[in-house]
């Protein structure tokens, strides 16, 4: 795999480091599973994208989502409540109910509204569920409750350790996982949850200890 | 208390009551999705802020057609 970061040389300040890693020095042909649409979730040096706390000079490196087959269960279950009502229709059950006459239409109505939710419910909690590499920190940003957030962060300089995950036979066929990441900040582990390519996450993230360590 | 159900049809007038105020509660819920998607697009800014408003809007509008609906037809 090739090198994402050269140090320089050892830098003293956060505000140093910002300016001078790591250098996109790979090109992005070499990480055959990146891409940069909007959907994208594994994206080397994203364009276009930025968060609220990020700070001037801040670069962000990797942009990470759960790996889209997170999203079937929602779509299957998002098209099953979209047949509730045909379904109900040719069983005769509307039919049979002594309703008056518009009544299949408001369940119809109804199960459409809820199927749209429930989407839209699925979609957001995973397309605003983000990890962020940057050229400071690493960036976990969490939607909870509907109106609630919670955005953790700890500088690259104080990872002290990286593992991953894969499991199950999904987590296999379609290569993802978990990547865990101890720090010595605030937040002593960070767990990115079921992305793709966990073990170049890893490694990136190890490139990045490494230089600072060096 | 009154028995809804042997009032010939009343109780449907029940059922519409119980799925107004269901709705209305819905209504409510549909406002808070656009609330947390602002609170989303405020915090990231990945290049699709414009589509996702519109689909909390357009959410939030169904819900209210529904509403209408119900009280329409049923």
């Amino acid at each position: 795999m090739p090198d994402i970061f050269i140090a320089e040389n050892k830098k003293e300040g956060a505000s140093q480091i910002s300016q001078d890693l790591p250098k996109e020095e790979v090109s992005q042909e070499e990480f055959s599973n990146h891409s940069r649409h909007i959907f994208s979730a594994f994206s080397l040096y994203p364009r276009g994208v930025s968060f609220e706390t990020q700070e001037e000079g801040e670069k962000i490196i990797l942009m990470l989502r759960r790996h889209p087959i997170v999203n079937v269960k929602w779509i299957v279950i998002t098209i099953l409540l979209l047949g509730v009502p045909t379904l109900l229709n040719d069983l005769g059950i509307f039919s049979s109910l002594p309703s008056p006459s518009g009544f299949s239409l408001f369940v119809t109505l109804v199960t459409y509204l809820v199927a749209m939710t429930y989407a839209i419910e699925g979609f957001l909690g995973w397309y605003y569920d983000i990890y962020f590499v940057t050229t400071l920190r690493i960036v976990d940003i969490n939607f909870y409750n509907m109106i609630s957030k919670k955005v953790a962060d700890a500088e690259v300089s104080k990872i002290q350790n990286t593992s991953y995950t894969t499991h199950g036979f999904l987590g296999a066929v379609f290569n993802y996982g978990n990547v865990f990441i101890q720090t010595a900040a605030k937040i002593p582990e960070f767990k990115f949850t079921s992305i793709p390519n966990p073990d170049k996450v890893a490694k990136i993230l190890d490139d990045f200890m490494v230089k600072f360590q060096a | 208390m009154v028995n809804f159900f042997a009032a010939g049809g009343s109780e449907w007038l029940l059922i519409k009551a119980f799925s107004l105020v269901l709705l209305g509660i819905y209504l409510i819920y549909a406002m808070v999705i656009i609330r947390q998607v602002k609170l989303m697009t405020d915090t990231l800014h990945v290049g699709f802020e414009a589509p996702v408003k519109f689909l909390s809007y357009f959410h939030l509008v169904f819900a209210f057609l529904v509403f209408v609906a119900t009280l329409v037809i049923l």
